[in-house]
């Protein structure tokens, strides 16, 4: 599993930007049954976060109702330069970690 | 082209050529005449020979020029209309013929079908999620493999980290040691597949070239189709030929399975008992239930589709289109879906490659 955040081209310092987040998760929804007639357990994205140097900046809980590969966009203006780090955890206790550097210019 | 037509248009063309520049030249007859006789070039009997031939030339000469203005006209419409021919062909056609084919004027890419959120989405590198996997692709061309000998051996051993690298790292190279940065390395690559193998006798697309690259040159188990690893890196390999138009070269070691490929794509099957041009080329852009029927172009691929959630590669379209169908859904790396896949790779000659696509 594997998860972009995406930022847009050269970030300003004090600028309202627009922050976009994918995670490669199937977010199987447990309403669903296999071939054999057994019910496929479910398996979504329970919690997410996204820091900016330990700061929590975005954070949130998800359902059977979200897509698999979920997609995230929120607008923040940023204080500092710093490492954004994006972890979530989901039903089967998985857990996945990204990190990027973001360099705001004045 | 003719015969009659061919000789029309190298006569046209050669006609402005002076005729009688390749013969003797009359100022060498002056000489003749006030040489002193005793050069051989003098000699009487050459003399009436050149004499003789400037005739002919000039007799030559005079009989075309009497019809030159009608011969002139004929000669640019007939070599007019050859252009508009050549023009008017599509490329394509040349090579495929047969009731599958879409003529070039009326070909369109898949995402033309689509709804504007979905063309949007494919637009917007940020917004695709095929990236997903690419990022993966990306990951696994550099390091080779996720069981990468260096990274175990040195933490197997452990070694300290400025120690020189185990010396089994070498049998073990990344795709990058051999072909650099895929973007320039990898450009025009993906429209070369599927290709005939001669030493194996069997078509290859551009999922088995990894799994070969892989196994013999990287000494690397084989990736299984469909799994995140192969389709990161086909998709990565696709990625680099993104905006080239979909042009394929017809030797003759392809003939014999693009024409099986044709044959399938040609021939009911399934307890719908459809052929694939039923659909997709003589109803595409029709209704089918709330889907609109494309035309089944493979330039996408692989692409991610929201009905599967995930990536997949053209095979896995093409079996979902089999059991549409409710015919056999042949094996993933078959030689029958490789040869269906040859044959709308020619088929969809002049398309911009897409991929990697999103489809509905």
């Amino acid at each position: 599993m594997t998860a972009r955040i995406i930022l847009p081209p050269n970030p300003k310092a004090g600028v309202k930007m627009d922050i976009r987040i994918l995670i490669q998760h199937p977010m199987e929804t447990g309403f669903r049954y296999d071939i054999s007639g057994a019910a496929i357990a479910k398996n979504v994205i329970k919690s997410f976060s996204l820091d900016l140097d330990g700061e929590t900046l975005f954070s949130g809980e998800l359902g059977t109702g979200t897509s698999a590969n979920p997609f995230l966009q929120f607008s923040v203006i940023l204080p500092h330069s710093g490492w954004l780090k994006l972890q979530w955890l989901d039903d089967e206790g998985n857990t996945g970690l990204e990190r990027v550097l973001c360099n705001l210019s004045s | 082209m003719t015969r009659a037509t061919r000789a029309w248009s190298v006569y046209f063309v050669i006609y402005p050529l002076d005729v009688s520049s390749f013969l003797p030249k009359t100022d060498t007859m002056v000489t003749h005449e006030t040489c002193s006789g005793s050069s051989k070039h003098c000699h009487p009997t050459l003399q009436m020979l050149d004499r003789k031939i400037r005739l002919m030339a000039l007799n030559f000469e005079d009989n075309f020029a009497h019809n030159y203005a009608q011969n002139f006209a004929l000669g640019l419409t007939l070599v007019l209309v050859l252009f508009w021919v050549q023009m008017a062909t599509p490329l394509h056609a040349q090579v495929l013929s047969g009731p599958g084919v879409v003529p070039s004027e009326k070909m369109r890419s898949g995402i033309s079908f689509a709804s504007a959120d979905l063309r949007a989405t494919q637009a917007d590198d940020t917004l695709n999620p095929a990236f997903l996997w690419i990022d993966q692709g990306q990951a696994l061309w550099q390091q080779g493999s996720s069981n990468d000998t260096r990274a175990v051996s040195s933490a197997v051993t452990n070694a300290p980290p400025n120690s020189p690298p185990h010396t089994q790292a070498n049998e073990h190279p990344s795709c990058a040691s051999c072909h650099q940065d895929p973007q320039q390395s990898m450009r025009g690559v993906s429209m070369k597949y599927p290709r005939w193998d001669s030493s194996t006798s069997r078509l290859i697309n551009l999922e088995g070239q990894i799994n070969i690259c892989r196994t013999q040159r990287q000494h690397l188990p084989p990736l299984a189709y469909e799994s995140d690893e192969l389709l990161g890196l086909t998709a990565l390999v696709s990625l680099a030929s993104r905006g080239l138009i979909l042009k394929r070269t017809l030797d003759d070691a392809l003939k014999p399975a693009l024409a099986r490929g044709q044959a399938r794509y040609e021939t009911r099957m399934g307890q719908n008992n459809l052929a694939c041009m039923h659909c997709h080329t003589q109803n595409a852009g029709q209704h089918l239930g709330g889907e609109t029927i494309s035309q089944g172009q493979p330039h996408a691929y692989p692409a991610y589709r929201l009905e599967w959630q995930r990536m997949g590669s053209l095979q896995k379209r093409l079996r979902a289109c089999l059991s549409g169908v409710k015919a056999e859904i042949w094996p993933l790396g078959s030689e029958e879906l490789t040869e269906l896949e040859l044959y709308l790779s020619f088929r969809g000659e002049g398309l911009a490659i897409e991929s990697p696509g999103v489809r509905r």
